[in-house]
């Protein structure tokens, strides 16, 4: 398929809208004029008969003429016949017929018997003999056409008189050849032959060519690659057994010729037209394409994330009308993508960067600081307490404090700064070629100024520095993390750098210094555990085994590694807070009443105060919190149903409570391993998670007892 | 009288044949020439005149015996030429002028078509007969012929119409002898 452009199109379909109309008219013209011609032909024709006709009446006469002087003016023909001197006259025979300028002489007798003729008229018809007594009959010469086999004759029968007394006659033939035929046809411009029982015998053409069997029905042959119209009429004077006939061809060429040149003048005006109407198009076209296709180019760019020029309105019409909507729809979009770019970088309620906009301009800031070995800063400022404030005077409040902390951040900073709600409750700045401790110095005032502002919260800040306190952008995030958490530590509404961390010093890396804090709470924690278990020798190693159920548990119900350690680590610290338990209460060798049973049921909660001392531990609370909850919502100490209950600590409750069945107590002994399988497997869906039930009571029949 | 006489003396020895002639359409026959010829020759010496007058030949039909002297005197007011194309009496006389005569002596037996070189539609015949009894019909197709001897004769008729006849008979008495002609 040829892509044509639309100025080719208009073109291409003006040219065939022409060519089409004009071949509609030439074949209009050619249908009428072939009509026309058609008649004008068979009229000339049949005209050209009868004028053929008159002219050789014309001839007849002359003939006529020519036999009565042969008749009355031969002196010796007249004496041959008076004296019936038949051997004579056949022997003049030639001579007449030299004389009169003939092509055959006949002469008969006064009974019509022939008394000499030429050789040529051994096969005349009979007609003749009509003819010649008609002529002795009534003493008038008389004229027809006759043939004599091949040849056809004019002829013309003259009495040959003597007084009164007719005595002979003496006919003279003109015959109709080719000669003849000339000469005819010149009367009329036209190519005659003669016909004999409608078969061509002569004629004035040396080709031979197809006759018409009906007479006076033109038909149209060609000849010598021209075209004629041939129609037969009968040879005048002629008897009708003779069936002599006379063929005209006329030639089309002089009738159709005003034709053709009319037809040639309309091409040649058709292809003028065709030529200017294609210019005509391109040009009209290209007035069109030339605005779409410019509109296009534009539209494109469009496309592409670009935005054009405004396009020049210079027309009046529908073009014009579509340029300037497409202005008007690139400034629209235009302005409703601007806008809408910049929702996405900013937080709606402050409109400060938000937290992705702020990791992608810290990403730039980092490669910048790494390619011109600059420096920059960044500071995290956490408002403190701010849960607590949201649940006593209102999130409307909490935001309008947000609002205001944004407000204060704004006004404080330099005009270069980056700065971002970086979380719920937490600003980020970053300020590129600073150091900490300039930025130090900014928060500082920022918390001042809050403070002096009269503002409801107080804000914690951690400063740090890139490349000074890490060379990667998230330790700079963590660095300052770690300084915002020592800040806490040392009791908020505070600002503290990286370097003012405990250990910094040593691990330069906030990484490395992150998971040595976490990993030396941990141990902490685990030694804490170790001395619950040795505080009661009946719960010896029940942590440590908590956790090895546990962690079989949470890999047979495929958890991530991740979530497998938190339940190692939470499994190992579920029962901190029994440190917080009295040993009479911990140790009492009985069953316990239900205030002791109060007592004891509080080292939940003690678990957790104790863990959510150690920062990095926070995620394991839920955990040790929880651990004591029932799926029918009848456990301790939230009374939390379902799945309400932390995943951990739905684990943590099916392998605390196998230990804890299978244990020797001071008050009973420990049940078998099967029959606490079988007490898990009763309380599914009341103490247990029912999934996580069956998963532990399967593991356990695989394994054929977890001890094992 | 006495020739009558002498005429009547010699009825014994000489017929006088009378008839008619009449034509194949039963009409009578004018100017049909009637000759018998038997032993009797003509006399030489005999004269005959075909006028030329107002483009025609008078008399148109005419018939001598052998011999006989014809003169042919233009007495027309335009010239005039006789020419005959007879090959047993053939002669041209030449165009000559009105109030000339020439003649021409005919000495063999046959039919002279005599015409005009100049006028083409005059036309008068001289039969040639040789014998002297030799006659015309008048209007009636009536005929006769005194002096005939008795004997043997070829008799021969000839009529312009191209109607003739000829036959032998013996001649004796004057029974009219009535001919009738066949084309």
């Amino acid at each position: 398929m040829i892509r044509l452009n639309l100025s080719s199109k208009i073109a291409a379909l003006t040219a065939i809208l022409l060519v089409g109309l004009g071949a509609i008219m030439l074949v209009t013209f050619g249908i009428l004029s072939a009509r026309q011609i058609d008649r004008t032909i068979e009229a000339d024709a049949i005209t050209a008969g009868r004028q053929l006709r008159l002219y050789l009446n014309q001839r007849s006469i002359e003939l006529k003429n020519k036999s009565r002087l042969a008749a009355e003016g031969t002196p010796r023909v007249k004496t041959l016949i008076f004296l019936e001197d038949i051997p004579t006259l056949q022997k003049e025979i030639p001579d007449i017929t030299r004389e009169f300028s003939v092509d055959a002489v006949q002469v008969v007798s006064q009974d019509g018997e022939v008394m000499g003729q030429s050789a040529e008229l051994a096969g005349i018809g009979p007609f003749l003999q009509t003819q010649v007594k008609e002529a002795l009959k009534s003493g008038i010469a008389h004229t027809s056409i006759v043939h004599s086999g091949s040849d056809i004759y004019l002829t013309s029968c003259a009495p040959v008189r003597s007084g009164a007394f007719t005595r002979g006659a003496i006919s003279l033939f003109e015959k109709l050849g080719s000669q003849q035929a000339m000469a005819v046809g010149r009367q009329t411009g036209d190519e005659i032959g003669f016909l004999v029982d409608g078969k061509l015998v002569a004629s004035s053409l040396n080709a031979p060519f197809s006759v018409p069997s009906q007479p006076n029905s033109p038909k149209q042959l060609t000849l010598n690659g021209e075209l004629y119209v041939s129609v037969v009429q009968s040879l005048p004077n002629t008897e009708a057994s003779e069936n002599l006939g006379l063929v005209i061809l006329r030639s089309t060429h002089a009738i159709t010729e005003p034709y053709v040149e009319t037809r040639t003048a309309f091409v040649s005006v058709l292809a003028f037209s065709l030529v200017l109407s294609i210019a005509s198009g391109i040009a009209f076209g290209k007035g069109i394409a030339g605005p779409i296709s410019s509109l296009a180019e534009a539209a494109r760019m469009v496309q592409e994330g670009k935005w054009p020029e405004t396009v020049k309105v210079q027309r009046q019409d529908e073009i014009g009308t579509l340029q300037s909507s497409f202005n008007d729809m690139v400034i629209a979009s235009r302005k409703a993508q601007e806008r809408l770019l910049a929702m996405i970088d900013l937080d709606p309620l402050t409109e400060l960067l938000n937290h992705r906009s702020f990791r992608e301009r810290l990403s730039q800031e980092a490669r910048r600081c790494e390619s011109s070995n600059s420096s920059m800063a960044l500071a995290l400022i956490d408002v403190d307490k701010f849960d607590h404030l949201n649940e006593t005077l209102g999130h409307s409040k909490g935001d309008e404090t947000l609002r205001e902390i944004a407000d204060v951040i704004r006004e404080c900073v330099p005009e270069y700064s980056i700065v971002s709600r970086y979380a719920g409750d937490e600003f980020a700045i970053l300020l590129p070629n600073t150091d900490a401790e300039s930025i130090a110095v900014i928060t500082n005032y920022i918390r001042v100024k809050l403070q002096q502002n009269r503002c409801v919260s107080t804000v914690s800040v951690g400063c740090s520095e890139f490349p000074k306190n890490t060379s990667r952008e998230d330790g700079l995030i963590l660095a300052a993390e770690l300084a915002l958490v020592r800040a806490k530590q040392l009791g908020r509404n505070r600002v503290c750098l990286f370097d003012a961390v405990p250990g910094a010093d040593q691990a330069a890396d906030p990484f490395l210094l992150y998971h040595s804090a976490e990993n030396g709470s941990f141990a902490t924690i685990q030694a804490l555990a170790a001395a619950v278990d040795a505080k009661d020798n009946y719960t010896n190693g029940h942590s440590e085994r908590v956790a090895k159920y546990a962690v079989m548990l949470s890999t047979a119900l495929g958890d991530s590694p991740e979530t497998v350690d938190k339940v190692f680590k939470c499994g190992t610290l579920h029962d901190v807070g029994k440190i917080g338990v009295p040993d009479a209460i911990l140790k009492k060798p009985a069953k316990l009443d239900p205030d002791e049973q109060l007592i004891m049921e509080t080292h939940t909660v003690l678990g957790e105060l104790i863990a959510g001392k150690v920062p990095q531990l926070a995620e394991l609370l839920p955990g040790v919190r929880n651990h004591h909850e029932r799926w029918d919502g009848r456990g301790y100490p939230d009374g939390l149903a379902g799945e309400r209950i932390p995943y951990i600590a739905r684990v943590l409750a099916v392998a605390d409570s196998y230990d804890a069945m299978t244990s020797d107590r001071p008050y009973r002994k420990g049940l078998s391993q099967d029959i606490a399988i079988e007490e898990i497997e009763k309380s599914s869906g009341k103490q247990f998670d029912p999934h996580i039930a069956a998963t532990f009571v399967k593991l356990h029949r695989e394994r054929g007892g977890i001890l094992e | 009288m006495l020739t009558s006489l002498l005429l009547l003396g010699l009825t014994r020895l000489e017929s006088t044949l009378s008839g008619t002639v009449s034509l194949p359409n039963g009409r009578p026959a004018y100017q049909a020439i009637v000759s018998f010829t038997g032993s009797t020759r003509p006399k030489p010496g005999g004269k005959a005149v075909v006028d030329q007058k107002d483009r025609t030949f008078l008399p148109h039909v005419s018939v001598v015996p052998v011999g006989t002297r014809v003169q042919f005197p233009n007495n027309d007011i335009v010239f005039h030429n006789v020419f005959t194309e007879f090959n047993s009496t053939k002669f041209d006389l030449g165009n000559y002028p009105k109030g000339t005569s020439r003649s021409q002596v005919l000495t063999r037996p046959g039919l002279a078509v005599i015409l005009c070189s100049i006028h083409p539609e005059m036309c008068a015949y001289v039969m040639v007969v040789d014998t002297p009894f030799c006659a015309l019909t008048d209007k009636k197709g009536h005929y006769q012929i005194s002096g005939v001897p008795s004997g043997h004769y070829k008799v021969t008729f000839w009529h312009e119409s191209g109607a003739k006849t000829a036959f032998d008979t013996d001649i004796a008495g004057n029974a009219p002898i009535n001919i009738p002609l066949k084309k």
